[in-house]
């Protein structure tokens, strides 16, 4: 009988609970997604803005949810003054547009990738630290610009090829229309309800609340209008005799708006319009949009219009934005069967002295292809072995007057300007 | 397209929850017998043919594999889902499973005021609900989570009181403990996945209104 003991890792090589090392093809993955949003983010014409990874306590908190706050890393300077990782590049957008880029020509058109912190139970796809990548248009309050958010949400789905997926678009403005003379606690099991569309809780709370009339009627109603422009057609005609009818209304035809335009871009295919959409209440003032796709149970992008921000960093600006899980999404592509990116080098090169050697392999890498140079001695035969095993496509040899290319198709003798010819199609 | 995803749970809530499936004509067999925890079963409608999976689950586990999607639905007590705190769509109570949540103690502890005891330890399945009911009186306790026969501690001296769910209480009597206070009303309840509940509505629509039609009719 034998016995095993356990190897424990010592803690210098274990890492704290929540966070992971990413390397090999997972960091490819990652990187390869931040590529493509970086790129479809600056053709629709955002430019990106850095803030710094922690801040002060204090200015970080602005507009983030009780939750929010108590999940967010904080330490101290050495003035004693309480610094946080952000949990969420708004804020620090927020404060950057309206401190350092309010004189700039509006709409501004800003986007962020990066890591954010939240101490929270990790959960599919989101560790503690997570890659948040998102858009924030400033300084237009318009369908127009609530369309181009989501549109170009629906874009980086699709430059991440991501496929099947759905998007909920809600309207803030006319839950806040429907329950504005509700007393906070009476609201929050109303919203309660409504969010978890748990209807005996509902009528639970309307009750308590002693809400009653078109009023208790549409939110009663509000977990199920989901669906086409025809729910709308349905809820205006319900709002008809609310106190804030006028507001009411007119947040529904706003919403149609940006149905239309969203027509316009191609995408309605995608949209699902959902008035029992009411997360982030304190927070949201207009639409917001949540992105599901199959294969994930939460969302990978979410975000709405939040026009009472920026306000908080001394400039009134109207703003809507969308942040992405990139992890959520990564996870979401590999249940969809997106291949991983290749990481393998395109050619493995025998050592050699020869600075004509070294200058070849400089060109073959400056026409784009991943060239390694064996460093450890080996020859020919054992390199050849070695990029069988790696999955390395070919090895190539200085004989000491030609080049000698070993690949599936067999050994061959090249002049130096037949392999350069070559080496532009390895890398294509 | 792939079938719903249904998770049932094991013990006392899985024959009437089969039976509601049976009802509106699946041949729901799981847990009659067999070991098996995943089955997928059709049913006719008209003339089309559905088909839906089902899978066996702990009851504590439903709203775990509901929240992560693994199961577009399921159907738990709502005592075990508040425990599990998940975030998922309750859009139907189903009205079997009836019970209630309960602060029960020995007969020694009747007509005590709990705000004038200090150090009290109240032993439970329910540590997060315990904790909340207690917080929300502005009472410290100390919570003693157990796994089962919770009637136990207070015998023993391991808590002054327990937390339970109670059905008719028979169990409690017979171990000579009294209920001090309802907590909460608990019966089964179906749940979904709420990215489910968005890329499959039609389905789930038409399931939620064939589930209500079962229930007002007094199904199981």
């Amino acid at each position: 009988m034998t016995t095993t003991t356990k190897p424990t890792l010592s803690l210098r090589c274990q890492l704290p609970h929540g966070v992971q090392d990413r390397f090999l093809v997972e960091a490819a993955r990652r990187r390869r997604a931040e590529a493509a949003l970086r790129q479809g983010f600056a053709r629709w014409g955002y430019q990106e803005v850095i803030p710094p990874t922690f801040e002060y306590y204090e200015n970080l908190t602005v507009g983030a949810s009780a939750e929010l706050q108590q999940a967010m890393y904080r330490f101290f300077d050495h003035e004693g003054r309480t610094l946080a990782l952000r949990a969420d590049f708004t804020p620090q957008v927020a404060r950057v547009a309206a401190t350092k880029l309010f004189d700039q020509p509006m709409p501004l058109r800003c986007f962020y990738i990066g890591s954010v912190f939240r101490c929270e139970e990790p959960q599919a796809g989101r560790k503690r630290e997570f890659i948040q990548a998102g858009i924030e248009l400033i300084g237009a309050n318009t369908p127009a610009a609530d369309a181009e958010i989501v549109a170009l949400a629906i874009a980086a789905l699709e430059a991440l090829q991501l496929r099947d997926f759905q998007i909920n678009l809600g309207q803030m403005a006319f839950f806040r229309a429907l329950t504005d003379d509700l007393p906070g606690d009476a609201l929050l099991p109303i919203r309660e309800a409504i969010d978890h569309k748990n209807n005996a809780r509902l009528v639970e709370a309307l009750d308590m609340a002693g809400v009653t009339g078109s009023q208790r009627d549409l939110l009663c109603r509000l977990p199920d209008l989901i669906g086409g422009p025809e729910i709308l057609d349905e809820t205006r005609a319900l709002s008809a005799s609310l106190t804030e009818a006028s507001r009411a209304i007119a947040a529904l035809d706003h919403l149609a708006q940006v149905y239309h335009l969203l027509r316009a871009y191609g995408v309605v295919e995608r949209m699902i319009l959902d008035l029992g959409e009411v997360r982030g209440m304190d927070y949201y003032t207009g639409i917001t949009f949540r992105g599901v796709a199959p294969g994930l149970g939460w969302p990978i992008v979410s975000g709405g219009r939040y026009d009472d921000l920026i306000t908080q960093f001394g400039r009134p600006l109207a703003a809507v934005g969308f942040g992405l899980g990139i992890e959520r999404a990564l996870l979401v592509q590999t249940r969809q069967g997106m291949p991983a990116p290749s990481i393998a080098p395109h050619v493995l090169v025998r050592g050699c002295e020869h600075p004509a050697c070294l200058a070849l392999v400089d060109r073959i890498r400056q026409a784009g292809c991943r060239v390694e140079v064996d460093v450890l001695g080996q020859d020919e035969a054992a390199l050849v072995n070695q990029a069988r095993q790696r999955g390395i496509p070919r090895t190539l040899c200085w004989t000491g007057d030609h080049w000698r290319l070993t690949d599936e198709k067999g050994k061959r003798a090249l002049t130096e300007a037949a392999l350069l010819q070559e080496a532009e199609t390895w890398c294509s | 397209m792939n079938p719903l995803t249904i998770a049932l749970p094991k013990g006392r809530l899985l024959e009437p929850a089969a039976s509601l499936f049976r009802n509106l004509g699946w041949c729901c067999d799981l847990g009659n017998g067999s070991r098996q925890l995943l089955t997928t079963e059709t049913r006719k409608v008209k003339t089309t043919e559905e088909t839906m999976r089902f899978l066996l689950v702990k009851p504590a586990d439903v709203p775990v594999y509901v929240e992560y999607g693994a199961a577009d639905l399921g159907i738990v007590g709502q005592d075990v889902l508040r425990e599990s705190g998940r975030d998922v769509y309750e859009p139907l109570t189903l009205g079997f499973g009836q019970c209630r949540l309960t602060l029960a103690g020995t007969p020694s502890q009747q007509g005590r005021d709990f705000r004038l005891v200090g150090g009290l330890r109240v032993a439970t399945k329910y540590p997060r609900l315990t904790h909340a009911h207690f917080q929300e009186q502005g009472l410290s306790v100390e919570v003693i989570p157990l796994a089962g026969s919770i009637e136990l501690a207070p015998l023993v001296g391991l808590a002054d009181l327990l937390v339970d769910v109670v059905e008719t209480g028979r169990t409690l009597r017979e171990n000579g403990l009294v209920e001090l206070q309802t907590i909460a009303a608990c019966q089964a309840t179906l749940i979904v996945n709420r990215v489910s509940h968005r890329l499959r509505l039609a389905e789930i629509r038409q399931l939620l209104s064939g589930l209500e039609a079962a229930k007002q009719r007094g199904v199981p």
